[in-house]
């Protein structure tokens, strides 16, 4: 259920009311982005290539030509036109009886690289949403405190000061709550961007299989 | 005849050659859902030859029969856009209802059927008077629509009621509604409406109905080896004017399912690109383009080989996908 935060600014009680975007579905309990929570990026999802056997897996590990280009294709400072090349440059030089498993095993170096990096920022991105969570319960508690302060009929100096640091803390821990939400958007999109990615290079990968 | 006018003859010439246009060249629209924009592709080459500015949103697309005008539901300014389909220039706009997400043209090119995805209806609305001829109540978020080659029966299917809706065209009452999985998106009549194809996203199922006793006589589900069945959401569905093959695109299984329309086998699951939503034939049928949201890029299926031959990069979110000459 979506519940609906509210920003009190000054004793006239002006309010303004968000509703954060929490959870694509029940299942995805804890996941605040809009685009569906996809934990790990399977093999059969980007390449119709060799299967992605154990020697495939073995073989990037412990290669050091396919390990080395697997990690720099990885990086995203790497452009997916300088890719484009490196890829092109690698198939070149491999023998064409090897050709389909080394480039094989440079797939599946890539996805792996790029999934246990996906994996820490969708850690990351549940982390930021639990602390937003426990954010929006201080909301909660400053906004009821501040209440049973307004209710008091004459306040003296003392309870005047109180409400004075009610509004601010109330203030203040809604627009750090609003700013956070707001970049959620930006948060969101770092899965999708790593998941294009690795397609791109996927595919870029099996236009040199023999 | 001197030099320079033997030169000027043949270069008029040779500049008529270039821009000389196959007989068969054709052009391919994509609505772009988070660009506002279409990529208009010609078939010569399948190069981008334009974008083109539309409405917010835009989802469904289509032409009308005649292939004067592109049509484009610009969902987000609850319209349908009319465009010149040689200028490009937006002639008129079409009352659509709220939200208009899918339509489709009665087999005789006028009136267009839409569905409302935020009303629960679908709007019929004349094409060439701009009067809305009908408005008719259906299940929670209507979205896939399916015409009888004969015009006679109008299907769409509802994503929340998981049915597909039978609408008489001439009362624009409902005569019959059957159940389906979860999350029906698309309706597709084999040409010879022997077949009506309605799949369903969450379900991950293709319900293949008998229109004339309207019962299913087949469900198709889908396995590809080290995809999560989850991620096997069918949406698009296409049948060969021949009812020979049907292809049916998987969501973020990202692949296009090969069908055998007689038998019900699957036949092959080709890998195209990220989250494949719609599908569009050529208009010769060799070719089959699918719209893939998340790669932001159209595939092109070469038919005969059932072989993906290129990608086409179009803009952000690619939903809808048409031909001119369809």
């Amino acid at each position: 259920m979506l519940r609906t935060w509210c920003l009190i600014g000054g004793l006239a009680v002006s309010i303004v009311c968000w509703t954060p975007v929490y959870a694509a579905s029940d299942a995805d309990e804890g996941w605040p982005c809009v685009q569906r929570k996809i934990p790990v990026l399977s093999a059969g999802m980007m390449w119709a290539g060799p299967p992605v056997n154990e020697a495939a897996k073995s073989l990037w590990q412990t290669n050091g030509d396919v390990n080395a280009l697997a990690v720099r294709l990885a990086a995203r400072r790497t452009s997916l036109d300088e890719a484009d090349k490196l890829i092109a440059g690698y198939a070149a030089s491999v023998a064409a009886d090897d050709k389909d498993l080394h480039l094989t095993a440079l797939f599946a170096g890539v996805l792996d690289l790029i999934n246990a990096e996906r994996q820490q920022i969708m850690a990351g991105i549940e982390k930021y949403t639990r602390k937003q969570k426990s954010l929006a319960m201080a909301i909660g508690k400053t906004r009821a405190e501040l209440k049973a302060a307004l209710k008091v009929a004459e306040p003296n100096e003392d309870e005047r000061k109180l409400r004075r640091d009610l509004e601010q803390k109330l203030s203040w821990q809604s627009r750090i709550h609003h700013d956070r939400e707001k970049s959620l958007t930006f948060v969101c999109e770092s899965p999708v961007i790593l998941e294009q990615r690795v397609f791109a290079i996927a595919r870029s990968i099996a236009n040199h299989l023999e | 005849m001197g030099n320079g006018a033997i030169l000027r003859t043949l270069g008029v010439a040779a500049s008529l050659a270039l821009t000389v246009v196959p007989a068969d060249a054709y052009k391919i629209y994509v609505s772009n859902e988070k660009d506002n924009t279409v990529t208009v592709i010609n078939s010569d080459g399948f190069k981008v030859e334009q974008t083109l500015d539309v409405g917010q949103r835009p989802r469904g697309i289509t032409m009308t029969k005649d292939g004067k005008y592109l049509l484009v539901c610009a969902s987000d300014d609850d319209a349908v856009q009319v465009f010149d389909a040689v200028t490009l220039k937006l002639i008129k706009t079409l009352p659509s209802g709220p939200d208009p997400e899918l339509f489709i043209l009665h087999p005789t090119g006028n009136p267009l059927y839409i569905a409302n995805e935020d009303d629960n209806l679908v709007t019929v609305v004349d094409i060439n008077t701009n009067k809305v001829l009908a408005e008719v109540p259906v299940g929670v978020e209507p979205e896939g629509m399916g015409i009888s080659p004969d015009g006679k029966v109008l299907v769409n299917t509802s994503e929340t009621t998981n049915m597909a809706h039978f609408i008489d065209t001439t009362t624009y009452e409902l005569t019959d509604n059957v159940l389906v999985d979860s999350r029906p998106r698309y309706a597709q009549f084999s040409h010879d409406g022997s077949q009506l194809w309605v799949s369903s996203e969450i379900g991950g199922t293709v319900a293949i109905i008998d229109p004339a006793t309207r019962k299913i006589i087949k469900k198709l589900t889908f396995e590809v080896p080290g995809v999560t069945p989850e991620a096997l959401q069918p949406v698009g569905v296409k049948v060969t004017q021949d009812g020979a093959l049907a292809f049916i695109a998987l969501g973020p299984a990202n692949r296009v399912a090969v069908v055998n329309a007689k038998t019900f086998e699957i036949m092959k699951y080709l890998l195209v690109g990220q989250r494949v939503w719609q599908l569009a034939f050529s208009p010769d049928q060799k070719h089959l383009f699918s719209t893939n949201g998340v790669s932001n890029d159209i595939s092109v299926i070469d038919v005969e080989r059932l072989k993906v031959i290129k990608s086409i990069r179009t803009g952000r979110f690619p939903w809808g996908v048409v031909t001119s000459q369809e």
